[in-house]
């Protein structure tokens, strides 16, 4: 892969949000809540008592589809930083990766980078899940972060 | 441009006019974005100073903030592999007996990453690596290479005697 297909690979979007970083990080950090401002209108429902505390644990998402992926957290600090692989039930990783990363502007305003980087996905995965891939735009990117900010904006 | 023309709600990517202005703050949103696949470079051996992001990228991690941070994770890490999966979780979600037959050499790598002196961007860079990459030994047998050796990789590049700067 070239350097600019990898970059074509790595989408992002950023807003600032006029909450604190830990409103914000409990919503992203607590599965069952991520279905409340999914931009990709994908995700279903998950359990709670998932919430995320450090990197090796893995949550359960049921996509609107009825799928089921087992997502291992893969980087993590608290309410600052947060990525995940999901993979499908029983196997590794997929390969795609998103991630949450919060930077305080000051005590009541932060600013949110959501990132979908799907460098990892092999070329010979199953079309469905490329296809998925590609069609992933910063604008649902974006409409996570608006979304997550109306949450966290009203809490 | 300078950081009060940042559009809160604009989209970044490389290639956008954004990247190409010399804009700090642009640079820290565009460098952690990318940041799994700056690392990825940086660990392959690339050097920080070829381009502005990977520069941005090698600044943000050797941090002792990050690098401490880091060492957490794979402290929490360690902790996870010991426990028995959850019933809620059907797949295997670690390598648990890799994980924890490496401990010694995980437990060097932490000391290291949490060392005071200055160390070299690559080694941080792999220690990441080695939890982002969905090929990495701790979660998949895909990978070319065991996890004991590119731990040592990442133990020897995190050695504070090693030179921060290459030479021209």
């Amino acid at each position: 892969m070239t350097t600019q297909e990898a970059q074509a690979r790595i989408l992002s979007a950023s807003r600032e949000i006029n909450a604190d970083a830990g409103t914000i990080f409990e919503l992203i950090a607590d599965p069952a809540v991520q279905p409340s401002w999914d931009g990709n209108d994908n995700l279903g429902e998950a359990a709670p008592g998932q919430r995320v505390h450090g990197v090796g644990e893995v949550f359960v998402m049921t996509l609107g589809s009825g799928s089921v992926r087992d997502n291992r957290v893969v980087e993590f600090t608290e309410g600052a930083l947060i990525a995940w692989l999901p993979g499908d039930v029983g196997q590794e990783p997929a390969g795609h990766l998103w991630r949450w990363e919060l930077e305080p502007v000051n005590e009541t305003r932060t600013l949110v980078t959501h990132t979908y980087d799907w460098t990892g996905l092999p070329d010979d995965a199953p079309e469905p899940r490329l296809v998925r891939a590609r069609s992933t735009t910063t604008e649902m990117l974006q409409a996570s972060l608006d979304r997550l900010a109306e949450l966290a904006e009203g809490s | 441009m300078n950081d009060a023309d940042f559009s809160p709600t604009r989209a970044l990517t490389l290639g956008d006019p954004l990247a190409i202005e010399p804009v700090r703050r642009t640079d820290r949103i565009l460098a952690r974005a990318h940041g799994a696949s700056l690392d990825q470079q940086l660990a392959a051996g690339r050097l920080p100073e070829s381009t502005r992001l990977l520069a941005a990228r090698a600044q943000q991690i050797v941090s002792l903030p990050r690098r401490t941070s880091l060492a957490g994770n794979w402290d929490h890490l360690l902790r996870v592999a010991r426990q028995a999966p959850s019933p809620r979780v059907r797949a295997v979600p670690l390598r648990s007996a890799t994980i924890l037959a490496a401990e010694p050499a995980i437990r060097e790598l932490m000391e290291r990453l949490a060392t005071p002196l200055p160390v070299g961007a690559r080694g941080v860079a792999m220690a990441g690596v080695l939890l982002t990459e969905p090929t990495s030994p701790v979660y998949s047998r895909r990978g070319p290479r065991s996890l004991a050796d590119r731990l040592q990789d990442a133990i020897i590049a995190l050695d504070p005697a090693q030179p921060l700067m290459h030479a021209a």
